[in-house]
């Protein structure tokens, strides 16, 4: 991974200062406006960036934050993170009580020092100096002031007026001034909604901005809320000078400064991987040949040294010691690739279940993660390369259906990684029942993945025996008594499928009151969790991926039962997705239950939460409504 | 001399197995093994493990403590990988820097019938320097495939004496280890294995013989200064601890397991005096007398206790009018929490000193609570510190302090303990922070006598709950719900929603309940300690019935029903631990609307485990259109072993079962 951390400390923080803040500091002024949802209150953010050259520049923040109880104090914002590259000129914070007296001062040196290597990563050279506080009372306030010196310009510091769920802001302001002839671009999203002022080109001012409060299915929080990128089109990122007058421009750097004097490999590598796919007929099957040698060959390690953790390892390092991190694999992948012809590409891209876009119509340094993109004839084959396992293609669930910076000898390009529609994340799943005339069932299912279902369920396969039996347990946790007496499992990374066979028993699933035996026919495919009620829901809200259920079981009855009671069929169709299920009695003794379950991907507005709830709760509904079976005799 | 000792005792060893486990022997029989033999679900297997612990000498720094490692490790599969990294946490406080060197490692791999061998180089060498008191010494090793085996030994050398607990058993099993630990007679060490271990290693001891030759300097100072040199020998004796174990199982986790580190075979070591050549005793605490003189001679213990001009006057002013001893109690400890806000650190041993602390407001466990016991006193009340260890700590056994990282402030009355701790505002007397009611504590008074004091909590933690429910002839239900809660139930909810705005805790309580709306939110007594706390609602629900045909069916509890057998998996290796014993109780109303009658209703039951360990009670009465249910649920034991987990899971599948009993109506 790229180290977003560092992107995010200084995202994070902004300067200046001014005279009349010191009704700030009590927290009896705090309009009340601002108090609604409030764990904490930005009362003052002043960021203020100077661009000195294009490879200086000064970063001074004064930031006057109240904390209204104990779930806001990580809002307090009292640490920088730094490094070879940005050096902490000036740091100083003061604490004040609830009436805005100052009971506490803290000067540089007595910040907290430590290193900051993210968890998974074994090593990188960034720090942080952050604040110990132990806060004695609520309301407090925090003034903390930096300056900070950055000699490397590939990344400037941005501005987010609202800082997360929960903050709300009183003043804001942002304001870059630069004497270095370099072209600055800046991009703002959201401003309007929230009625930020623009000062001029590159300065703005946010007042009283309430509180938001965070709400289930709702978007990524920069999605609806003001946020703005900066970037130098001319920059220098560890010695190394850089351009970013757009994509294309900035991407060609990116492929020629940090990539093309990586790759090559050792005479030996040349011959064997040429050996290898020699009797290969197609690219494909030449890439998925290299695929398999490099995830043999190689493990994810994360250190992060070089160009800011920007340049991968050299390809010749990653096959010598057998490791590298996202960007050391790809580019190793991407070196092989070249040696045999095979024209592959080297990928930025935001990973995460999150779907996040890197940004089309604004070039900066983005994303947190590299993955390798194989044109094909009208579109892309993307491949993970940090993964021993995945198979060929497969980027469900992590790199799926977003905008990513593809890097061509031409320059870079933005391009949409693979979608998995509704259809495509197929579970389907299909049981033959034995029920017993004390309530018993003994069941036979398979259970086919596909698409992102795939990725949810072939995790199991390398599982001690004693989690499987118990994930089956917890996968199905409605049904008590469960016993698995068998599973076995296939895992086809051609078509990419998951079959998993299992064999249980439950004692006394179908309940007996008096003569009567009253069934759930829907066994192994029940919607429980509702989405939660909103009394006045504030946001939009999402489905990023849709996915399709597919169940069909046989339920064979005990001999001297009779049905009693069938549900009518049921088929619910909203914007929302499809829903139908069917009893029918095909025999004496047997009868098949049918569900299809369809949930499309898609994003909405807030006046249609309430509609997809009730669609959630109608089939939650459905899906554990019984029969009854009564005794004949 | 000690160092060819060591050689022949090491080969004559090695020898008498058939394997080599010589640095650099690793055989092709070792890199074909496809799974562990006795755990083939292993994905990696600690081939060898030996871990040598000795004291050198020289005149410089004096004793220098030496640990070698040399580990042999086989990866399976990917999945083993992560083995291929070690991270070696050393202390670095100012000068006193412990210091990893001699790092040799290789990676062994079969290719083509060959062992191919890879050397670790500086490239795969990292130091983080994690703060001002330590920093990680890493590496991963190079080359690494499924199959592969690596190997790897280092030294630590360390100025400091005390010797840190020794892992015996990993996540992954080990086929060979061997510890030895050697020290000079002056370093006097309990040593003990973690008691809730599960897996028990022998442990032999011995003495054995040491001869330093030293070069002694003498340094005079009269006019000038004189340094004289001699050469003498030294004797004496050392004591030695050896383990060497084969086939060591690995250590599963499980469900409902915190901290699986509890329960790891591990040799704990603590530091417990020192004898100098002259056989002049420095104590860190022999017998339980010895501990509390030692703490009590601590400066940042017992001068803690005696200082008292700091608050004299805001005591004095705070009980000047009360008469009883337990409103005393209660005015000081709420003094004390709202003074002193705890700063997250653990700790018999005050950080900031209590006199700093009353000032600041801030404090770790002990500037609080000794604070607390010396205020208790001054107020003459009979208070003493105790000493606890952590959930997550060890669990302290013999004299000594090594094994205790907190205190917290004890009454003794004639017939009670009254245990308190002032770190967390809604604890209150004998409820604790969950992470301080550990196995049991120490108290330790003044007059230098100590006792153990249980710290399992005595009185159950009631909640009961009265449902109403309101069957309306739509066949949706309107009803209340209050729900009362005392002691630990008390503070764990007031702690979770304290912060909570109303619609957060609306959202909380509708939480999985089904199609429900909630209204008239209320809770009482929620910042009032020495209440129970409890809150009340009405809801709507639509989707507590079930209609089948012209039956319809309802469960009692409704929403509050369990309906699934928390307790899965088929045995269990460590035990269940609730904390505290419990008594929950549901007393329900249920309203049928016009038209229906009962057609079946749940019988009463009665459900036991392990005689009245546990109690499960039911009872079900029907009286014309209202029917009653008492359903409570009396946990005397809160410790569930291993051995009785099969009749705790049988136990908690049938009050599943009951709880989700329906009662069925029809239409008249």
């Amino acid at each position: 991974m790229i180290k977003i951390y560092r992107l995010i400390f200084v995202l994070v923080f902004p300067i200046l200062c001014v005279a009349q803040d010191e009704k700030l500091l009590s927290s009896y002024t705090i309009p009340t406006s601002l108090r609604e949802n409030a764990n904490a209150v930005v009362r003052l953010d002043d960021n203020h960036i100077e661009v000195k050259s294009y490879n200086k520049m000064v970063f001074t923040n004064k930031r006057i934050v109240t904390i209204l109880n104990s779930s806001g104090n990580s809002k307090v914002g009292t640490a920088m993170g730094y490094d070879d590259n940005i050096s902490i000129k000036k740091m100083e914070a003061r604490i004040y009580n609830s009436a805005g007296d100052e009971i506490k001062k803290i000067k540089k040196n007595d910040f907290e020092d430590m290193s900051a290597v993210p968890g998974g990563t074994l090593y990188s050279d960034s720090r942080v100096k952050y604040l110990r506080y132990t806060p004695i009372d609520y309301p407090y306030t925090v003034l903390f002031e930096t300056e900070v010196e950055y000699s490397s310009t590939g990344f400037i510091p941005g501005w987010r007026p609202i800082e997360g769920y929960f903050t709300s802001t009183e003043n804001a302001t942002y304001k870059i001034s630069n004497p270095s002839g370099v072209d600055i671009k800046t991009k703002t999203n959201n401003f309007e909604a929230f009625g930020i002022e623009k000062i001029d080109e590159f300065s703005f001012k946010a007042t009283n901005l309430s509180a938001i409060q965070s709400e289930s299915y709702s978007p990524d929080f920069y999605n609806f809320a003001p946020l703005l990128k900066a970037t130098l089109t001319k920059f220098e990122m560890e010695g190394v000078d850089g351009s970013n007058v757009d994509w294309k421009d900035f991407g060609k750097w990116m492929n020629e400064a940090l990539i093309l004097d990586t790759q090559e490999l050792p005479a030996d590598v040349k011959v064997e991987i040429k050996s290898l796919t020699a009797s290969a007929t197609s690219d494909i099957e030449k890439a998925k040949i290299v695929y398999q040698y490099m995830q043999n060959k190689t493990r994810y390690i994360s250190v992060q040294v070089g160009i800011g953790g920007w340049k991968p390892m050299l390809a010749s390092d990653v096959h010598r010691l057998g490791y590298g991190d996202c960007k050391g694999l790809t580019n190793y992948t991407k070196a092989l690739l070249n040696e045999i012809g095979v024209e592959s590409y080297y990928t930025v891209i935001h990973g995460g279940s999150d779907i996040k876009d890197i940004d089309a119509s604004f070039s900066s340094i983005q994303g947190n993660h590299v993955i390798l993109a194989l044109p094909t004839d009208d579109d892309y084959i993307w491949l993970e390369c940090t993964s021993q396992t995945v198979p060929f293609g497969f980027n469900a669930n992590f790199t799926d259906d977003r905008a990513a910076l593809i890097l061509t000898p031409e320059g870079g390009k933005i391009v949409h990684t693979k979608v998995y529609t509704a259809a495509e994340n197929l579970l389907d799943t299909n049981a033959q029942i034995v029920l017993t005339a004390t309530g018993d069932i003994n069941a036979h299912i398979i259970m086919n993945s596909y698409g992102t279902q795939y990725g949810h369920h072939e995790g199991i396969q390398n599982k001690p025996l004693k989690e499987q039996a118990l994930h089956y347990k917890d996968y199905w946790n409605y049904i008590n008594n469960l016993e698995i007496e068998a599973m076995t499992y296939k895992n086809d990374k051609d078509s990419i499928v998951f079959t998993e066979t299992i064999n249980l028993e439950a004692a006394k699933y179908a309940s007996k009151t008096g003569n009567r035996l009253l069934l759930s026919p829907n066994l192994f495919n029940v919607l429980s969790a509702v989405p939660p009620r909103y009394r006045d829901r504030k946001l939009p809200f999402e489905i990023e991926r849709g996915f399709h259920d597919r169940d069909s079981y046989t339920i064979s009855i005990p001999e001297d039962f009779e049905v009693e009671a069938l549900q009518e069929p049921i088929h619910l169709k909203t914007q929302f997705g499809e829903y139908e299920s069917t009893i029918t009695q095909t025999s004496q003794n047997s009868l098949v239950y049918n569900r299809i379950f369809t949930l499309n991907k898609g994003a909405y507005e807030k006046e249609d939460y309430e509609a997809f709830r009730e669609f959630w709760l109608e089939i939650v509904k459905h899906d554990k409504s019984r029969i009854i079976l009564k005794s004949k005799s | 001399m000690k160092k060819i000792t060591y050689l022949l005792i090491f080969l004559a060893y090695n020898w008498s197995f058939a394997q080599d486990f010589r640095f650099g022997k690793v055989s092709k029989e070792e890199l074909q093994e496809v799974n562990n033999p006795k755990e083939p679900e292993a994905n990696a297997t600690i081939l060898y493990l030996n871990q040598k612990t000795y004291y050198d000498y020289n005149a410089d720094d004096g004793f220098v403590k030496i640990t070698e490692v040399h580990k042999r490790i086989k990866i399976y599969n990917k999945d083993g990988f992560d083995w291929a990294t070690e991270e070696i946490r050393v202390r670095e406080d100012g000068s006193k820097r412990e210091d990893v060197n001699s790092i040799k490692a290789i990676t062994y791999n079969l290719v083509n019938g060959k062992i191919e061998e890879t050397k670790l180089k500086k490239e795969g060498k990292f130091k983080e320097n994690v703060s001002k008191y330590w920093a990680m010494e890493k590496f991963t090793m190079p080359n690494v495939s499924e199959g592969c085996v690596i190997e790897f030994e280092y030294r630590i050398k360390s100025p400091y004496i005390s010797i840190d607990d020794m892992n015996l058993q990993f996540t992954i099993p080990v086929k060979e280890l061997e510890i030895s630990v050697r020290i000079p007679e002056f370093f006097n060490f309990n040593k003990y294995v973690n008691p809730r271990a599960t897996y028990i290693p022998k442990i032999n001891n011995s003495v054995v013989h040491r001869s330093e030759t030293i070069v002694t300097k003498n340094r005079e100072k009269h006019t000038s200064t004189n340094t004289n040199f001699s050469n003498n020998k030294w004797e004496f004796n050392e004591n030695q601890t050896e383990i060497k174990l084969s086939d060591v199982p690995a250590l599963k986790d499980e469900e409902y397991v915190s901290e699986l580190n509890t329960y790891r075979t591990k040799l704990i070591w603590e530091y417990t005096y020192f004898k100098d050549v002259n056989g002049a005793i420095t104590n860190y605490a022999t017998t339980w007398d010895e501990v509390s003189k030692t703490i009590y001679d601590n400066t940042d213990f017992g001068a803690q206790l005696k200082q008292d001009n700091y608050y004299k006057d805001d005591i004095i002013t705070l009980i000047k009018d009360v008469k009883t001893e337990s409103e005393k109690i209660n005015l000081i400890y709420d003094f004390v929490k709202s003074k002193v806000k705890w700063n997250n650190y653990y700790g018999y041993l005050a950080e900031n000193g209590v006199r700093q602390a009353y000032k600041e407001g801030v404090g770790n466990v002990a500037d609080i609570n000794l604070m607390l016991t010396s205020m208790l006193r001054y107020a003459n009340i009979n208070a003493n510190p105790m000493l606890i260890s952590t959930r997550s700590n060890d669990v302290a056994l013999y004299p000594g302090t090594g094994g205790f990282n907190y205190v917290v402030a004890a009454v003794e009355m004639p017939n009670d303990v009254l245990i308190l701790d002032a770190t967390d505002k809604y604890a209150t007397a004998n409820v604790l922070p969950i992470h301080a009611v550990n196995w049991q504590g120490r108290i330790v008074r003044e007059s230098g006598s100590s006792a153990w004091y249980d710290l399992t909590p005595k009185e159950p933690v009631r909640e009961v709950v009265l449902l109403n429910v309101k069957i309306n002839e739509d066949l949706s239900i309107d009803g209340n719900v209050k729900h009362q809660m005392t002691s630990f139930a008390a503070k764990n909810f007031r702690s979770k929603y304290q912060n909570y705005n109303a619609e957060e805790r609306l959202m909380a309580v509708e939480k999985d309940k089904g199609e429900i709306e909630v209204s008239n939110y209320e809770i009482n007594d929620m910042d009032d300690v020495y209440q129970p706390i409890s809150y009340t609602y009405d809801y709507n629900l639509k989707s507590g019935i079930e209609k089948i045909g012209d039956k319809v069916f309802i469960t009692p509890m409704l929403f509050l029903a369990l309906n699934e057998n928390p307790f899965k998996q088929a045995e269990r290796e460590y035990p269940i631990d609730y904390i505290y014993p419990f008594n929950d109780k549901y007393l329900v109303n249920i309203m049928l609307p016009e038209g229906y009658i009962v057609e079946s209703m749940p019988e009463s039951a009665l459900i036991k485990f392990n005689d009245s360990d546990g109690e499960f009670k039911y009872i079900a009465n029907e009286n014309g259109k209202m029917l009653q249910f008492v359903i409570s649920l009396d946990m005397k034991q809160h410790f569930i072993l291993p051995d009785d987990y099969v009749g705790f899971k049988g136990f908690n599948q049938m009050m599943a079962e009951k709880q989700t009993e329906k009662i069925v109506l029809k239409k008249i």
